[in-house]
């Protein structure tokens, strides 16, 4: 079949193609009518995990997936809905990096992208919990710590002025009462005992508390990008244009096949086209009876 | 009795709107050949029992109704059927057209013809014979059979042949068997000017058409055109239908 024949073909049975374009378009367009609209918030979050650890304690997908995480983001979005179907509309996509994609599909755009953020906010705060607290809390701890020390050789120190101030014999006078001398003593020990721990709180326990805060940053986990609705699905008129085009295609292709297989010729204007030759003769289909009845003859 | 729809044109039938459809290939074939000087047709089809022999058979009448000076050719080696259609005055004893068709036999084909013609064992005046009713056509019956058909009608002396007979006639009309089955039709379009292709209406092989055209058009003779044959009233309705009138040429 040449390119001429098929246009041929194709002008004789355009109402194929036009059909089949007609009702593509009318089926797609009812279902994209009937279909709702539907959002996807998607937030970015960086969440480290050392590539050196072996048995990777921790998986952010999994956490965040978690129903905990779930509950809190539910919370936090303050948003009532079964946790289940809350993570059947949760997606977490990872690349090769550290940094996971956090998308949330609903309905309505302000609930998609509250949630999104709200799930990647609380799986960050609860991946580095699990990890082992946050720098921040753990700088608490020091500083109340610190304080806690620190209090202890002001109560000493005080302790002992005010056992001094009571008992001004009992500081080195010969002759003292020795169980004052002994008291006084055990003050002194105590307020020697929170200076060395005051400077061992600052030498030692905070090295080692230092030491905590680098094994958590390996596990560190920040929201990188919030979230912001982007509609998919619902009333799409290019998607119904896509359609009668298709169907356009899909037409013309019906009337390829139809006109390639064909087994019959009954019109000249047939014969022209499929063979590409001029018709000069067209004889009709008669009986030598019918002759003879047309010539008058008996 | 199987019902035949192969039929001669007649004096009887010449004003019947029957004739009138192969006048309105006659003047075709004058207005795209003959007035472009080609003088040697070839009548050929992709499958037997399309019509050629009798497409020829009333082509050639019609034109020596108008006056042409015609030979009809009977190229068909495998199938003879020329002899049958035509009464000659020197080949038989057969009334022409309509009325003496069902009562042709196998065995009244000539002895001498075509071959002798083309081997050089025969002159024309031996082989060719007047059609009855006609001083201006004449058939040469295809006459005994070769072992080798195709190499003979595409032998140069088959081209020859042809030659001398357009010297001889306004238009030489060859039927010949057809080309699904036989080359012997493709191994003709050396030694003609033009190839008339018959088609019968109704279910066909398209493909096998397309091909069988391809392949004639390779030759030199140039594809005049396609005659429809047994087409239904719908179809002839537009070039002059069974039931219009006949104006007689």
């Amino acid at each position: 079949m040449t390119p001429i024949t098929f246009l041929l073909a194709l002008r004789r049975r355009a109402w194929i193609p036009l059909l089949v374009a007609a009702i593509a378009t009318l089926a797609i367009g009812a279902i994209t009518l009937r279909t709702k609209a539907s959002f996807t918030a998607t937030a970015i979050v960086i969440a480290k995990n050392p590539q050196n650890a072996t048995d990777r304690p921790l998986s952010f997908p999994e956490v965040a997936t978690s129903n905990t995480v779930a509950i809190r983001a539910l919370s936090a979005a303050h948003v009532e809905e079964p946790v289940d179907r809350f993570e059947a509309s949760l997606s977490v996509v990872s690349g090769k990096s550290d940094i996971y994609q956090v998308a949330i599909r609903d309905l309505d755009p302000a609930r998609a992208t509250a949630l999104a953020n709200a799930v990647a906010t609380e799986a960050t705060a609860y991946y580095q919990e699990l990890a082992g607290g946050d720098t921040v809390s753990i700088q608490a701890t020091i500083d109340q710590d610190r304080a806690d020390l620190n209090k202890r050789y002001l109560d000493a120190s005080k302790a002992l002025l005010a056992f001094d101030q009571d008992h001004p014999q009992a500081a080195g006078a010969k002759g003292a009462d020795p169980a004052l001398g002994a008291q006084r003593l055990a003050l002194q020990l105590a307020q020697q005992a929170a200076a060395n721990a005051v400077l061992n709180f600052e030498a030692g326990i905070t090295q080692g508390k230092l030491g905590q805060i680098t094994t958590i940053r390996n596990f560190e986990a920040h929201v990188l990008d919030r979230a912001a609705p982007i509609r998919s699905g619902g009333a799409s008129w290019p998607r119904v244009a896509y359609a009668g085009g298709l169907g356009l295609v899909l037409g013309m292709v019906l009337v390829f096949l139809l006109e390639y297989f064909r087994r019959s010729i009954n019109r000249p204007e047939d014969a022209e086209a499929y063979l590409g030759a001029p018709v000069v003769g067209v004889i009709p289909r008669v009986t030598a009876a019918a002759i003879r009845r047309s010539a008058g003859a008996p | 009795m199987p019902r035949d729809t192969s039929v001669v044109l007649t004096g009887a039938t010449l004003q019947t709107p029957f004739a009138e459809a192969y006048r309105g290939l006659r003047a075709n074939v004058n207005f795209t050949a003959i007035g472009t000087g080609v003088r040697a047709i070839l009548v050929t089809s992709g499958a037997s029992g399309e019509g050629k022999s009798t497409t020829v058979a009333n082509l050639a009448i019609l034109l020596a109704h108008a006056g042409r000076r015609v030979i009809v050719v009977d190229a068909d080696f495998r199938r003879p059927r020329l002899h049958q259609l035509f009464t000659t005055n020197g080949h038989g004893p057969h009334a022409p057209g309509v009325d003496g068709f069902w009562h042709r036999t196998e065995e009244d084909s000539p002895r001498i013809g075509l071959a002798g013609l083309i081997a050089g064992t025969a002159t024309f005046a031996e082989v060719a014979a007047a059609v009855e009713g006609f001083d201006n056509m004449w058939l040469i019956p295809a006459g005994a059979i070769p072992s080798n058909p195709s190499e003979l009608l595409g032998s140069p002396q088959m081209h020859g042949l042809v030659l001398g007979l357009c010297d001889r006639a306004d238009v030489v009309l060859l039927d010949s068997p057809p080309c699904a089955l036989y080359a012997d039709a493709v191994a003709l379009t050396e030694a003609t000017d033009g190839v008339l292709y018959v088609l019968k209406s109704g279910p066909v092989g398209v493909v096998n058409h397309v091909r069988i055209l391809r392949q004639l058009r390779q030759g030199k003779a140039r594809l005049l055109g396609i005659v429809m044959n047994q087409a239904d009233a719908g179809a002839s309705a537009r070039y002059g239908g069974y039931h219009g009138g006949a104006p007689v040429a």
